[in-house]
This record gives C-alpha cells, structure tokens and sequence, in this order.
C-alpha cells in the first residue's frame, strides 16, 4: 500500500537537489512563515510552495490536494473558530454576529495562521515526497561531515514507521480473533489502547532491535568513517539556493524589523 | 494425600520462581550499563531504539500537540499547562530504557525532528521546545546517577519536561496574561507531566520490562 506521506521516485528539479539543501530550504520557509501575522505575506509564501511543488517537485495538485485535503478543512474550520474566539483589539468592524462584533484585524490574524499552518505543511509534504530517507542521512553524513551513527539510526526509524503501520493492523487482528473487539465507552477504550500500545510498542523495538544486531554483525559502528555506494554532492544549484534561503530569511527579518513588512495587521 | 504434596510442592516451586523473578526484575530495572561508571559511549543498538521511540511518540505527538493547544483555547493558559504532560512520554521513557547521560534528550530531539518533518504546524519553534523537554526530564535522571530509577524518578522527569516546556514557552513568546497566572502554572505543570508522562511511561516501561525486551538492551550495554 502506498502511504501518501511517502517517498515517491522522480527526476524532477527538487528530486535532484541534495537532501541538505532541502532541509536548509524547509527551515527557511519555516522562519518565513513566523515572522509575519499578517495575510498577504502568508498568502506569498503559499504561492511559492505551490509553485514549487507542482513546478519543480513535480507534483499534481490533483495529489497536493488528496494529501492535504483534511488539513485544508481543518484549517478552514481553524480560521473560523479564531474569527469568532479572538479577542483581538480591532478597529475596523466587519460583521455582526448578535452581540459579537467581529473585526478585520481579527480575521486577518486568523486567517495568516490558518494559511501558515497549510503551508508547512505543505513544504513538509514536498519534502518527504522527494527525498530517499536514505539520501537525508548519507547526505548528512558526507555533505556536513557528521558522525555517521545517529544519521543512520534515525534514518532506520523511518523506514520501520510504515512496518508499524502493518504491525498494528496485525495486533488488531490479533485481538479480534480472541474476542476482544472494539468496546463503546471510556473505560473500555481506555483499556483497548492499553492492550494495543504495549504489543505495538514490543514488536517495534523489537525490530530495531534485530535490525541493529544486523547491522552490527555487518560490522556498522566497528570504524569512525565509513564507505559509500552511493555520493551525494552539493551541486552548484544546491549551493546557490542554499545561499539564497538563508540570505532570505536574514532580509525578510530585516524587513519586518525595519517595519517595511507589518508583522502585525494595523489600520493606518 | 500424596496429591496434596504435590500440591504444596508445587505452591512452593511457584513461589520460589516469583521471588527469583522478582529479585531478577528488580536486578535488571536498577541496572545501569557500565557497571559503577555510567559511560556516554552509546552502543547501535540504543542509538537505534531511541531512534525509533522518538519517531514513533514523534508520529504521535503531530496530534497529542493538539491537546494543550486546545486546552489553552478553550480554558486558559493553566489547562494548557495541565494537558502539556502527553507530549512529554517520549523522553522520560527514552531516559528509562537507555540509562545513559543525553538519552532522554537525544530521544526528544529526535522526536522533534521527525514532527518536523512530518509537517507540524509549529515548524522550527519545535526544536527549542524540543531541547527545554528533553533537558527537564534530563535534571530529574542525571540527580539519580541513571540508576536506581523508579516511579518517583519517572514522575519527577515528566513534571520537569513539563516545566522545561512551560519556560521555553514564555522565553520564546513571553506572558500576555497576567504574571500570577503564569506562576500557577508551573505547579500545574509540574502535576500534569507527572502524571501524564510520568505515570504514562512508568507503566509502558513496565510493560516493556515484563516482556524481557530491555533487559536484553541493558546486559548489553552493562
């Protein structure tokens, strides 16, 4: 089964940048992302994912949409929760809902964190889909120069998440053939998570802890530096867009404290 | 008669077999690895299982983040503070199960690596959280040496974690309400992580226990 938060093979653009590059780019739009509480800024930012997930990663908005559709509602439902909840100090009243007045100020702020909530998502998204958890942690290792053993490990965390998947999906089978069913009520939901985290929770470290013995026999850790079938090179384009993110975030930053870019919604 | 000896014999045998049980569990849970000298040198296999905890509670946490944040929507600072305590489990069961300096850091690090690549909506503010949790629930392991860790150990850490979240929380974003609000609230989330990540991963950690699996993890590393 294929997960749609998942690693899909491609040739596209972002597919060939480097993994390094890609984290740097994904924090980049993070900082982005929180520096402002206005719209219009959020609304730029989530103009350029879109861009660069259907433009250079590659990606359908047909399957932007199938993998982030139930976030979209959740955002929508967000943003009018935060319209009505907030108790912003507004000038500009734009609808009244019986006693509640409801201001532009507050449905700007509202607004600017649905969308930003969307649009990390989103990079989180075009990330995951276009690198090989393999490339991030040999990535890490040869392109920074870090120790290799907690790249590794962590790269073996990920690749064991969709065998959890299939792992509960067992227990919970497993259950049901001795007769314990999913019960209605508290107590008993309580109780079914309790008979289902503990088995779940075994079988995974149980085989990372195999997978790690496996490792080790194959000689894993035995030196301070190791060999690779595969390199993964910074590539001019790597470099340039890693230079221009973090020049970005440093002039975006400016900006906000220059007061060219609100980092706020105020009326004039 | 002989059928009650039997019998008899065979209480005794049981009971013999759950005193060297007990005596056994009780060896292996206070075990620390290096013997006397609690060593930083982490062996694959724990890199790895912490590797896995902190992804797996990383999964997990994407939606138990919800927890305070509604929490705080709906009743205020103080529920958020008391509901914060079910995203700490990760590292306190991290530090229970590698009894080593940085495991329960390292675990909650990872943790926050894996939230942020699976997109959530706290972005980069999750790695400082991440590090205040992960060094509360720290204080509490590194006070007992990484041995002898019991359920008030386990508490304290969770309570710690906590804390370290709610401090990280006012550094980073500072205090609209007002000061004696905030003052509250380190008692409440002192009591809510320990029960909710405390109790939470004392239990799983006994679960895991019973089941052989980190004895085996802790004779290795020992």
């Amino acid at each position: 089964m294929e997960l749609v938060f998942q690693y899909r093979a491609g040739n596209s653009f972002i597919h060939r940048l480097d993994p390094v590059t890609k984290t740097v780019a994904l924090f980049a739009v993070s900082f982005l992302a929180f520096g402002s509480f206005v719209t219009w800024p959020q609304l730029l930012i989530l103009a350029f994912a879109f861009f660069a997930a259907v433009v250079l990663g590659g990606l359908s908005p047909g399957e932007i949409w199938k993998a982030t559709k139930w976030l979209a509602i959740a955002c929508l439902f967000f943003f009018l929760i935060q319209a009505y909840m907030l108790k912003v100090p507004g000038q500009v009243p734009v609808l009244r809902l019986g006693q509640k007045v409801i201001y532009l100020e507050t449905l700007d702020y509202s607004a600017s964190v649905s969308v930003r909530i969307y649009t990390i998502f989103l990079v989180s998204l075009i990330f995951i889909r276009t690198t090989h958890p393999r490339d991030l942690a040999v990535g890490f290792v040869q392109i920074l120069n870090l120790p290799y053993k907690v790249p590794y490990a962590f790269f073996i965390a990920l690749r064991i998440i969709p065998l959890i998947e299939e792992e509960a999906r067992c227990i919970n089978e497993a259950h049901k053939v001795r007769g314990y069913g999913e019960k209605t009520g508290l107590g008993d939901r309580l109780q079914n998570i309790k008979r289902f985290t503990v088995p779940l929770l075994v079988r995974s470290l149980r085989d990372a802890s195999i997978t790690s013995h496996s490792m080790e026999s194959r000689g894993f850790g035995a030196y301070p530096r190791r060999n690779y079938v595969e390199e993964v090179r910074m590539s001019t384009a790597g470099k340039v867009i890693t230079a221009s993110c973090i020049i970005a975030v440093i002039v975006w930053y400016a900006l906000i404290f220059l007061g060219v870019i609100p980092f706020r919604y105020s009326v004039a | 008669m002989r059928a009650r000896e039997r019998r008899r014999s065979k209480g005794r045998c049981s009971e013999v077999w759950k005193f060297l049980r007990r005596k056994e569990m009780k060896k292996v849970t206070n075990a620390s690895p290096g013997g006397s000298k609690v060593s930083i040198a982490y062996t694959t296999q724990e890199i790895v299982l912490l590797a896995v905890l902190g992804v797996i509670f990383g999964v997990v946490n994407v939606f138990l983040g919800a927890l305070p944040q509604w929490g705080g929507a709906l009743a205020g600072p103080l529920a958020s503070a008391a509901l914060g305590g079910f995203v700490q489990i990760s590292q306190v069961l991290g530090g229970y199960i590698v009894r080593r300096p940085g495991a329960a850091t390292l675990t909650m690090m990872i943790n926050v690596t894996a939230q942020f690549l699976a997109g959530n909506p706290a972005g980069v503010i999750l790695f400082p959280f991440g590090l205040a949790q992960g060094l509360g629930a720290e204080v509490a392991f590194a006070a007992r040496g990484y041995r002898k860790i019991g359920i008030w150990t386990m508490m304290v850490a969770g309570g710690l974690a906590n804390v370290g979240s709610q401090l990280m929380f006012v550094f980073l974003f500072g205090w609209n309400a007002a000061w004696s609000i905030y003052y509250a609230s380190l008692p409440v989330a002192f009591a809510g992580g320990a029960v909710e990540a405390g109790l939470i991963a004392w239990g799983l950690g006994l679960g895991l226990d019973r089941t052989g699996l980190i004895q085996s993890v802790r004779r290795l590393s020992a």
